[in-house]
């Protein structure tokens, strides 16, 4: 819509996708689209990682477990290795000598033993437990070996290893909270059959200092089993060593079946989920687990992860407040596109022709909308660029072009009425509104041109008006007409009265029967019929005179009729009072027959045999005249008010005689100079008639 | 019965109803006036004969009596009236006969200067009456 750019001139045109409001809409929508798939990708992508980064730190966990149980193995193994070396020694020692001198070889056992921190004890009894050595020096006291003798017998002659033993010393239970692992071999002589016992006492302790030693890592567990899965040493505390064999417990329920080193992760009899490492000895029946708490090792990860996540959530919340910034700008955009589009559909929506056209550039037409291309003819290619005085063709000199010519240089609004020409030369009269478009400096850049056909318009309001002529000028022949009639029949009836008066007077008397009746009636008729023509007359003369208005001084008038009627006035002893008496501009004859009609009433309708006193006087009300005339009279009738001023009443009804048609003829006069008349009731007897004479052009209260 | 009127005058009788001229010349033939009498029944006609406007004259040498009606085709009473009192030569007594009782017809003809204004059908006192006040004729005894 740029069209200041030097050169080119391009039209205003509101594209359609703009028009109906939901552009810049939709850009929001894709907009928030994008922003949501970035920031949701993002989350998937930290989210990934941080799986990815978790998972490999259960793995260096579990390799880590792995490493420790290996160690652990190996240093378990050595330890009961060294043991059971010596015993089998021993073992082998006492077997050769029958049984036959313990203590030398005990003595040996010793020697071999030497290098053993970790032994307690050695008690070495017969089978069925009477104890022939004990390192702790309790030779005599028995021991229960029943068990290793019958093991030896099922399973063989081997190291047997635990259970564990409360106590500090074998055969002393003591609840000092010390333990010792027995390790006992069966020795057996020839055929098999069991000579001696001999067993190790080895000192828990032992074992769980190093597995505290190696378990540093917080949450760590080193436990060391045999095969079924009673515990025999293990670091931390809290361990129930009275408790059986537990082969539900992890590894021993499924896993030990199927390799004999593995790892997984699960709940320990703490309570702690742990990654743990196992492994099994086939030499001897032990299993040594390492775990490590995963509690810690998901601490370590979402550490790991959170130096990464944050970086991140950094960058998102950027984005999503760079995001919100835009979304803000574009839905405020919206709006105001709506607005725009609800603007710029109502240009091409309304039934008038709307044009814009540059000021700067000689008013070039920049935008037409579609009904000025129906009222014109002309689309927006047509007129594009150039000045809209095209649609007056060569009708250049209409006398409203030089203010619509004045009032755009002056940069006015301007509403007049031109003739214009659509493009087919057909003419037409337009209503034309120019309107001054300012920006925001109040520099005018633009002009709206709004125009209308009221070519229509124009031809009604013409019909009209000739209608209403027509009118006018029927009315007035009707008039004429009436007062013309109403004269010719007079004629025949003058003719009637003078020959009826005339037969009166040459026919022969008496006249036969009904003869002076039909005189009488005839002679009447005639008499009747003349007065009421005579009031037509004058009632339609009213309408027909056309003679202008003068200055009619109305105490002059009145004073004159008096004059005239003197003898009538005479007559009757009337007292006239004419008080001031104004002068009004009026129809000098018209207003004498008012004046003479309501004089005349005054004096006619007396009381019988009263002498009449009869008041004429003018006041000034709110511009105007009124003059009356008041009597002391008969008066009329309140309900007749009305009725003696209408002209169909007074030809229709007689009874008032003698009134005549003189009260309409009166109203008819001062209705045509737009005043009123009309009768009220005197106090005391009598009328007040009244009458006004508007637009007399003289200030109230002058006289 | 009345005296005639001067044998030289004559009377013109102006009038466009025939009836109403024939009423007219009743009347005056009921009064005892045999004067020679003429009825025009056109404005313009009348003021030829009269000798108006640059007309000769007809024949008479004493101005008749006019008695003129307002209505009338061609010139109207009042352009008449007007006519015979513009030319002070002719002095004619006027009567104005007319159906109109207008005040204001009434008025016009007297500010023209007619000599007496009737209202028609002609009442044969009235008649008397004016020719009489006009020294036309002089009443000797009683009326009919």
């Amino acid at each position: 819509m740029n069209t200041r750019d030097g050169g080119s001139l391009r039209p205003l045109y509101l594209p359609e996708r703009m028009r109906d409001g939901g552009y810049t809409r939709r850009l929001v929508l894709w907009a928030v689209l994008f922003v949501v798939t970035i920031l949701v990708a993002l989350c998937l992508l930290v989210g990934v990682i941080a799986m990815n980064l978790r998972q490999q730190a259960m793995q260096r966990a579990e390799t880590e477990a792995r490493g420790l149980a290996l160690a652990v193995t190996d240093s378990v193994a050595r330890t009961v290795q060294l043991v059971d070396g010596a015993l089998q020694l021993t073992a082998r020692r006492l077997a050769e000598s029958g049984g036959g001198d313990p203590e030398r070889v005990i003595a040996h056992l010793y020697e071999e033993l030497a290098f053993a921190p970790h032994l307690r004890q050695i008690v070495i009894t017969d089978p069925d437990g009477t104890v022939l050595h004990d390192s702790a020096g309790r030779a005599g006291a028995r021991l229960d070996v029943s068990d290793y003798v019958e093991r030896m017998r099922t399973v063989g002659g081997m190291l047997q290893i635990g259970p564990v033993h409360q106590g500090r010393f074998l055969g002393q239970p003591d609840l000092t909270g010390q333990m010792v692992i027995p390790m006992t071999r069966v020795v057996t002589g020839d055929g098999g059959a069991p000579v001696a016992v001999v067993v190790a006492a080895i000192n828990q302790h032992y074992f769980r200092a190093s597995f505290e030693e190696l378990a540093t890592r917080e949450g760590g567990r080193v436990a060391l089993y045999l095969h079924d899965g009673s515990l025999l040493a293990a670091s931390g505390g809290g361990h129930d060593w009275r408790q059986a064999a537990h082969s539900t417990r992890e590894p021993f329920s499924e896993r030990l079946r199927r390799a004999e080193f593995g790892e997984f992760v699960t709940d320990q009899p703490d309570g702690v989920a742990r990654v743990t490492a196992y492994r099994m000895t086939h030499v001897w029946p032990l299993v040594i687990t390492v775990g490590l708490a995963t509690t810690v090792i998901e601490a370590e990860w979402m550490a790991e992860a959170a130096s990464m996540a944050f970086p991140a959530a950094l960058v998102g919340a950027v984005v999503l407040l760079m995001a919100v910034a835009l979304v803000r700008v574009m839905v405020a955009r919206a709006r105001e596109e709506k607005a725009l589009a609800v603007a710029s559909r109502a240009l091409v929506s309304v039934g008038e022709g709307i044009i814009i056209t540059e000021a700067r550039r000689d008013n070039r037409i920049v935008y037409a909308n579609p009904a000025f291309e129906a009222i014109t003819g002309y689309a927006l290619a047509d007129v594009f660029g150039r000045n809209p005085r095209l649609l007056h063709g060569d009708d250049r000199d209409q006398p409203n072009l030089a203010e619509v010519r004045e009032s755009i240089e002056a940069r006015r609004p301007v509403t007049t009425t031109l003739r214009n020409y659509r493009k087919d030369g057909r003419c037409y009269w337009a209503e034309v509104t120019i309107t001054p478009v300012r920006d925001d400096h109040g520099e005018v850049t633009h002009f709206v041109g709004i125009q209308r056909d009221i070519t229509r318009q124009k031809e009604d309001d013409a019909q009209r008006r000739g209608l209403i002529d027509e009118l006018i000028a029927a009315t007035a022949k009707l008039q004429r007409f009436a007062f013309v009639a109403s004269h010719e029949l007079l004629q025949p009836i003058v003719s009637v009265q003078g020959f009826a008066t005339l037969l009166g007077k040459v026919l022969p008397r008496p006249l036969a029967a009904e003869g002076e009746e039909a005189l009488a009636e005839l002679e009447g008729a005639a008499t009747r019929a003349r007065q009421m023509v005579g009031g037509l007359r004058e009632y339609f003369q009213v309408s027909a005179s056309d003679e202008p208005f003068t200055d009619v001084d109305c105490g002059d008038m009145v004073r004159t009729i008096l004059a005239e009627i003197s003898d009538t006035v005479a007559a009757c002893a009337a007292a006239v009072e004419v008080r001031d008496l104004p002068v009004v501009r009026a129809n000098a004859g018209q207003l004498r027959l008012v004046w003479r009609k309501l004089i005349d009433n005054a004096l006619k309708f007396r009381h019988p045999g009263a002498a009449p006193h009869v008041v004429i006087g003018a006041r000034a009300v709110s511009g105007t005249w009124l003059m009356y005339v008041e009597d002391d009279g008969i008066g009329v009738p309140a309900e007749r008010h009305e009725d003696i001023f209408d002209l169909l009443r007074r030809l229709h009804g007689s009874d008032y005689p003698g009134l005549g048609l003189g009260l309409p003829t009166c109203r008819a006069v001062v209705e045509r100079h737009g005043g009123r008349i009309w009768v009220t009731a005197r106090s005391g007897g009598g009328s007040v008639f009244q009458f006004t004479i508007p637009g007399a052009g003289i200030r109230p209260g002058e006289p | 019965m009345t005296t005639k009127l001067r044998e030289e005058v004559s009377i013109l009788i102006v009038e466009d109803d025939p009836g109403h001229a024939r009423l007219l010349e009743i009347a005056i033939r009921r009064l005892g006036l045999d004067n020679p009498l003429v009825k025009i029944a056109r404005g313009d006609e009348a003021m030829r004969y009269l000798g108006l406007q640059g007309h000769a004259p007809a024949a008479a040498a004493e101005p008749p009596l006019v008695l003129l009606d307002l209505n009338l085709p061609g010139k109207s009473g009042f352009e008449v009236l007007r006519a015979l009192r513009a030319e002070e030569a002719h002095r004619h007594p006027v009567i104005v006969m007319t159906s109109s009782d207008d005040v204001e017809d009434r008025r016009r003809c007297h500010e023209i200067g007619c000599d007496d204004y009737l209202i028609k059908p002609p009442d044969e006192d009235e008649l008397v009456a004016s020719l009489s006040r006009l020294g036309l004729i002089a009443t000797k005894g009683p009326d009919r």
